[in-house]
């Protein structure tokens, strides 16, 4: 009798308690998904999920789903075309949000690839276009998953879609590589504030297509159409050998930004080469960034068009132009690009009416190779000063400018392309493509490599201008590789960052000449709030090194943005000095460089809503995700009490009751 | 001359020098730095006062394709127009914040010559009222987007504005669209699985009933009679409990994939789950019960519901939900599920 009495006191209490405080909400819950789990598992590492819609099922705000390795082959998509050919059938959609402090994180679990590959999704029910990853949720963070396979199974639309962005915000797509598919990799059409982080598109092609093999199938596609869908940004992405363009911007309503981005082999069919040359295609555009530009310039154009900013990329060996301002308006703002050996490098065609013009704000731009530019003459606003090819700047470019230009594609490839087909060039292979489509640095940014650097000694160094953001030495290089570096004595940290205006990004860490070594820099002092970012290029490796830098990008939350310092690894040979660190949201001046061999480390704003705060690390790591937003979430739904048959539940009480007493008994 | 007299000026000359096409566009867009220090004192202030959203109580939304109206209740919000049902508190929120941070940097135009031009009308603009009890505390008309930031009108003023729509400080229009969905809580449930203490299923495979006591999962079951009535619960040990964890784990934050609107509860199933479906009930310290009436298969009836999902409703909620069949499959499940 006593036992019952403490168990009904506790029992009690229990119930006071619960009244007293509200539910908790739930805890973070980590799920797992495996190619040979089962979607009627517990979603647990030791039985889990087969599906990534079964994940979604479970996921609330805050989980997270991870992915283990092997192939996701999808046979059947949720809904079907109903008798259209030019209907849409999504393979995945993913409509649960999260929210601003609390994402769905779908990663791959760490150190293992997952591969979604749509190529299975056939027959006469899915006759029509596929979009293989559909975005409608929020505050989503996907991250080193791999998508291909996306079909198009006829000829009536121009294209399908790897990752398709059709109202999501807020959202960020890390480490994803979408290739082989039969349409864009990338294609955001609705949502604004989505981050492209270290993302990879290659080798696709609209093969099945109504306007031409290979003419909709860009690497990354950056179309917003609703006002206000801002804040759209890719950062330290790579396209190539794509059938269309690297990145393409037409018929946007807002602005997208492309930074610190690779694009090559646009226009090309993919996996295909013959006499050591890529196969072009008639109907791909080929173009490595294409900022801008409406369908139909008697109907579509804006009557104030969105200014895109193209900064601190690398186009090359693209098959028509490297840069190219595709008919388009207004000044897209074109900053310290590299276009080397495209069909030509900067063509800035702009359209205003029905009048051939001449568009572009271009500085610090750099070109070599082929034809240089063209369409600068045409009447218009175009503002060019500070480019290579400007007399003002008075230099010369050749290949003794740079510390390479050797490039060559792979002899062959394993496959002529196929949706889902076998990547040509893969991440261990360091000769082909100069080794720009060669694995990422252990933190996901881009590789260092010699490609399209400067050299020492290189005239095109400190020729740039002041365009508000961050450089090394008397004034910004020409192109995306900034050098400047001194090799020498210890590397000294950067310094705390402070706040400012919206920044557009840091500048490119400084490759170090081969030189003396230096010791380890110390990390800088870290600042306080900003949005989330994650870690930029890891910098000062010996030999060559480069710091990387990063831009931040617009958030609406941070004040004060931090400054990383270099973190120099010592060796023989010098590093180089890392350079400001792009804020999240706002200008910054921290990670000034170092005097030695710091590396760099470049935190690259996320796409925070509200306070929050980061503290950026030196070296290599990646930075804060802290990102907190007041929002209420779900409340604690306790519903009607009662309503059932609770005949079972009683007895059932009763028998435990009776088992406790029992137990108690015997002791 | 004024900088707004100037830009318009400039914009005629250029029109009138390339055809008559309006070419405000077209000119020079400033960057960022010279954006953020453009701000003529002269503009009026519109944002809500730091720490005012709080305080808000309405927010109505009207553009072309919808028009919604949202309204507090208690700590949430309800959507009031053009349905009446729960509203996503955290996207309701998070516009509402957004209100904040609302900054006019520049007057484009004086007057409303452009409205039309830049979709400032009210039939093609995005008007927004936030309102603080009877006071209309924002009252704002967005039109079209542009390189100088969302252009906007106020109801009180003539002229076309610009307001800031970049950096931390800036209007973030997305969070201000989206259809009628986006604006409409998924969430069904949300509940720590720590707090249950009970969980009882009841479809036409009969009743299953579990009780946590002692941190110990019990169970009895019920066969239905012929009569399809229920019989005598008995105890039952032959199930596994890891099955129960997984069952509150799918149901900890349930969500729906969509929503049954213009389906009644008949179609649906919901009044007579315990025959068309199942019914889930769930109990929690301190006695509250959640239940959910899960009815027939919503195949084909709404865009988003996955696959051999089905329809659902709370006990005491008129809102029919599509949810997921990995759920669903909880309610309609037998004993072997459990095994």
């Amino acid at each position: 009798m006593t036992t019952i009495r403490r168990t009904t006191r506790t029992t009690i209490a229990s119930a006071l308690l619960a009244l007293l405080f509200p539910l908790a909400a739930s805890a973070a819950t980590t799920w797992y998904v495996a190619p040979t789990g089962s979607d009627t598992a517990a979603g647990t590492m030791a039985a889990p999920f087969a599906t990534w819609g079964r994940a979604q099922t479970a996921a609330a705000a805050g989980d997270t789903v991870y992915f283990r390795a092997g192939r996701y082959l999808y046979t059947t998509a949720t809904n079907t075309c109903g008798g259209s050919t030019t209907a849409t059938v999504d393979a995945v959609v993913l409509s649960k949000s999260g929210t601003s402090g609390n994402m769905i994180n779908y990663w791959a679990y760490p150190g293992e690839t997952p591969v979604f590959d749509f190529s299975g999704i056939t027959g006469s029910n899915y006759n029509c276009r596929h979009s293989s990853v559909r975005v409608e949720g929020s505050y989503l963070y996907l991250k080193g998953l791999e998508i291909t396979g996306t079909l198009q199974l006829n000829t009536d639309n121009h294209e399908s879609w790897g990752v398709y962005i059709t109202g999501g915000n807020n959202n960020k797509f890390e480490l994803i590589n979408s290739h082989h598919n039969m349409g864009p990799g990338f294609f955001l059409q609705t949502g604004g504030n989505n981050t492209f982080l270290n993302c990879d598109s290659h080798e696709n092609e609209d093969t099945m297509t109504s306007n031409g093999d290979g003419q909709s199938a860009d690497g990354f596609g950056c179309h917003p159409n609703k006002a206000g869908n801002t804040g759209n940004i890719f950062h330290g992405c790579r396209a190539w050998w794509n059938s269309d363009d690297g990145w393409d911007f037409i018929n946007a309503t807002e602005a997208c930004t492309v930074e610190y981005s690779w694009a090559w082999y646009g226009g090309y069919k993919p996996d295909a080469i013959s006499g050591g040359n890529p196969v072009s295609l008639a109907a791909g555009n080929g173009n490595g960034f294409k900022g801008g530009g409406y369908g139909d310039p008697a109907t579509n154009v804006p009557a104030n068009p969105p200014i895109h900013v193209v900064q601190y990329n690398a186009s090359f060996y693209n098959k028509a132009n490297g840069v190219y301002a595709n008919h388009g308006p207004v000044n897209v703002i074109f900053y310290n690009n590299t276009s080397y050996n495209n069909g030509v490098d900067f063509d800035m065609l702009g359209l205003i009416g029905t009048t051939d013009s001449s568009v572009g704000l271009l500085r610090n731009n750099l070109a070599f190779g082929k034809t240089l530019t063209s369409d600068f003459g045409n009447p218009g606003p175009i503002d060019d000063k500070f480019n290579s090819w400007d007399s003002s700047t008075g230099v010369t470019v050749s290949a003794a400018d740079f510390q390479s230009v050797s490039f060559s594609p792979p002899a062959s490839c394993p496959a002529a392309y196929s949706a889902g087909g076998t990547v040509c060039v893969l991440p261990t292979d360091t000769t082909s493509f100069a080794g720009m489509a060669s694995a990422r640095q252990a933190d996901g940014s881009l590789p260092v490599l010699p490609f399209l650097h400067l050299a020492a000694g290189s005239d095109l160094i400190d020729k740039g201008t002041d365009v508000g953001l961050p450089f090394v030495g008397k004034a910004p290089d020409l192109g995306a590789f900034e050098y400047g570096a001194t090799g020498g004595s210890p590397g000294t940290g950067g310094t705390t960052g402070t706040g400012g205006t919206p920044a557009t990004g840091g500048t490119t860490g400084t490759g170090g000449t081969p030189a003396t070594g230096g010791t380890t820099g110390a990390a800088g002092k870290g600042g306080t709030s900003g949005a989330s970012g994650t870690g930029g290029a890891k910098g000062g490796t010996s030999g060559t090194g480069t710091g990387g830098a990063s831009g931040g990008t617009s958030g609406t939350g941070g004040t004060t943005a931090t400054g990383t310092g270099g973190s120099g690894t010592s060796g023989a040979s010098g590093g180089s000095s890392g350079t400001g660190t792009g804020g999240s949201g706002v200008s910054e001046t921290g990670g000034t460089s170092g005097t030695g061999t710091g590396g760099s480390s470049a935190g690259t704003g996320g796409n925070g809503a509200g306070g929050s705060s980061e503290t950026g690390t030196g070296g290599s790591g990646t930075g804060g995700a802290a990102e907190t937003d007041s929002s209420s979430g779900c409340s604690c739904q306790t519903g009607p009490a009662g309503g059932g048959n609770f005949a079972g539940f009683t007895l059932l009480s009763l028998l435990g009751l009776t088992a406790l007493r029992s137990r108690k008994r015997a002791r | 001359m004024r900088a707004a007299h100037k830009i318009l000026a400039s914009a005629v000359l250029l029109a009138l020098g390339a055809g008559g096409v309006c070419l405000l566009g077209a000119r020079q867009t400033p960057i960022p730095a010279e954006r953020a220090s453009a701000t003529p004192a002269a503009l009026p202030a519109i944002a809500l006062g730091k720490g005012e959203a709080a305080r808000v109580s309405k927010l109505e939304l009207t553009s072309p394709d919808l028009e919604v109206r949202m309204e507090k209740r208690g700590a949430g919000w309800e959507l009031t127009a053009p349905i009446v049902t729960e509203a996503s508190s955290a996207k309701v929120v998070q516009a509402i914040q957004n209100l904040e941070t609302l900054h006019l940097w520049k007057q484009l135009d004086p007057g409303t010559s452009y409205y039309d031009q830049y979709d400032l009308t009210a039939d093609k603009a995005l008007h927004i009222v936030a309102w603080k009890g009877a006071d209309k505390v924002i009252d704002l008309f967005c039109g079209k987007g542009s390189s100088d930031g969302q252009l906007v009108r106020l109801p009180d003023r003539e002229g076309m504005f610009a307001l800031i729509n970049w950096g931390p400080q800036g209007y973030a229009g997305f969070l201000f669209t989206g259809d009628l969905r986006s604006w409409r809580e998924t969430s069904i449930f949300n509940f720590a699985p720590e707090e249950v203490v009970g969980v009882e299923i009841t479809n036409p495979k009969g009743g299953i009933t579990f009780a946590k006591i002692d941190g110990r999962w019990l169970a009895t079951r019920t066969k239905p009679k012929p009569d399809g009535q229920l019989g005598r619960a008995t105890p039952w040990s032959g199930f596994d409990a890891t099955k129960i964890e997984t069952l509150l784990r799918d149901y900890r934050a349930l969500a729906a994939e969509d929503f049954g609107d213009g389906v009644t509860r008949a179609e649906a199933g919901i009044d007579e789950a315990e025959r068309s479906g199942g019914v889930i009930r769930i109990r929690l310290k301190g006695g509250a019960v959640l239940t959910l009436r899960v009815g027939k298969v919503a195949n084909n009836r709404t865009r988003w519901a996955i696959k051999d999902g089905r329809w659902a409703a709370k006990d005491g909620g008129g809102t029919l939900y599509a949810i997921a069949p990995w759920p669903a499959a909880w309610a309609i499940a037998d004993a072997h599920t459990f095994e």
